[in-house]
């Protein structure tokens, strides 16, 4: 009578002897999805459980009881039923079967949820560092490796370079929009595939891009990116025109520690070297200098910027 | 400010998740599909139920026409068998209190892939 009771219960619940793993008691669920006899049983839980073991369950004492769960048909539809073998008595063992199904369907959706998400938070993130026309970084990507790099107070070298296509805006106005994108593009492939992991290369605006060299200074830069502009001049791009033309860019370099300590400061020392350069002819790397400073002080800094780029 | 999802009129993932469930057993429980759905394990089926059902709402993540095709293509589904996968998912999200209209609007979508998925 008092077992009648665990039939009103959702719970599938028998005793079975120890050695066998036949039933003395069963409710009338147990039997229903689980069986009513030792092999049935057995084979069940080895088909619906693939690492089952039959010594696991011979090992069950009062301190160890066997926990594991099946995916099982009730009706139609299809349970997670989490069973635990325990200690009964001497001589048999207690099944006890417990209906997870809407835990394990939180679990799983759950699951999948987050991984969406993870997933869309990845794609975010990228779009959010990377310069959608050429497929680099952008300026904000930059600022964040920037301030990675300077927290480590290991680091204490590295170098700056601004680098500005020259003449771009007559790039835009002789061919049109397109192809100054596809010039813009051209040029972040050429200029990425010649740089080293070393370099951290950014569109930072328009047709300005930076590179932040790890380790270098700037003398080593100034070589670098001398290289990489006699790379580019001489390359030969089909213009809309069906005639050819090249293009140049000018730079300016500045050393961290030396002439700055934060990006922006940084930035601002080699946006005047470059200005010098973009003022004494184009097409040129100029480090900066406290020197180039003095000297731009004939030509005050705000007529560089007036110059056409 | 973009219109709101129905994803998100819906309560988000609070009220996708015991759509999967039902959704779920509802298929589960189909004379005409179960046999499609019974081979799959419950973690498989709910993870691509909830991605399947939060992409078509307008939530988070994709569902390409090329994956779906490909998921399916196996099955051969016939236009029965689908008639009553699109029955049983109207009738589910009867049970939640979705409006006539977005029902209209879950239905035309899920129209729109028919070509995609009944090959049988």
């Amino acid at each position: 009578m008092e077992l009648e009771l665990l039939n009103r219960l959702k719970l599938l619940v028998a005793i079975c002897d120890r050695n066998t793993l036949s039933p003395i008691y069963s409710t009338v669920k147990f039997k229903a999805m689980i069986g009513e006899y030792p092999e049935t049983i057995f084979k069940l839980f080895e088909v619906q459980y693939k690492q089952f073991s039959r010594q696991e369950v011979f090992a069950v004492d009062v301190n160890t009881p066997y926990s594991f769960i099946l995916q099982l048909k009730d009706d139609r539809t299809r349970k997670a039923i989490k069973i635990t073998i325990s200690d009964y008595n001497e001589s048999h063992l207690m099944i006890v079967g417990e209906d997870i199904t809407e835990l394990k369907k939180l679990e799983y959706s759950l699951k999948s949820y987050a991984s969406i998400m993870e997933k869309q938070e990845k794609s975010l993130r990228k779009i959010a560092y990377t310069d959608s026309l050429t497929g680099i970084a952008n300026r904000r990507a930059m600022f964040k490796r920037f301030t990675e790099y300077a927290q480590d107070e290991d680091n204490i070298k590295g170098a700056i370079c601004i680098l500005d296509i020259d003449h771009f805006k007559q790039f835009n106005d002789t061919y049109g929009h397109t192809f100054g994108d596809y010039a813009l593009k051209y040029f972040a492939e050429k200029v990425s595939s010649v740089l080293d992991d070393d370099c951290y290369f950014a569109r930072i605006g328009g047709e300005e891009f930076c590179i932040f060299s790890y380790t270098r200074d700037e003398a080593e830069l100034n070589t670098l990116i001398s290289s990489v502009l006699n790379l580019i001049k001489n390359c030969d791009i089909h213009t809309p025109h069906q005639t050819m033309t090249r293009i140049s860019f000018s730079a300016g370099i500045t050393e961290y520690k030396k002439h700055g300590t934060t990006l922006n400061e940084l930035l601002s020392n080699a946006d005047k070297a470059l200005y010098f350069a973009k003022a004494t002819g184009r097409c040129r790397v100029i480090s900066f200098s406290t020197k180039l400073f003095q000297k731009s002080d004939d030509t005050p800094i705000s007529n560089f910027r007036e110059i056409e780029r | 400010m973009p219109p709101m999802s129905l994803f998100e009129k819906y309560g988000g993932f609070t009220t996708l998740y015991p759509l999967v469930g039902e959704f779920y057993d509802a298929v589960l429980d189909s004379e005409i599909v179960s046999y499609i759905f019974e081979p799959i394990s419950m973690n498989l089926l709910i993870e691509h139920q909830t991605k399947f059902l939060a992409a078509m709402m307008g939530g988070p993540g994709e569902y390409d026409d090329a994956q779906l095709k490909y998921a399916h293509k196996k099955f051969n589904i016939t236009e029965v068998e689908w008639n009553e996968v699109v029955s049983i998912f109207i009738e589910v999200l009867n049970r939640f209190d979705i409006s006539e209209d977005d029902i209209k609007i879950l239905t035309r979508l899920i129209s729109s892939k028919k070509s995609l998925i009944v090959t049988g």
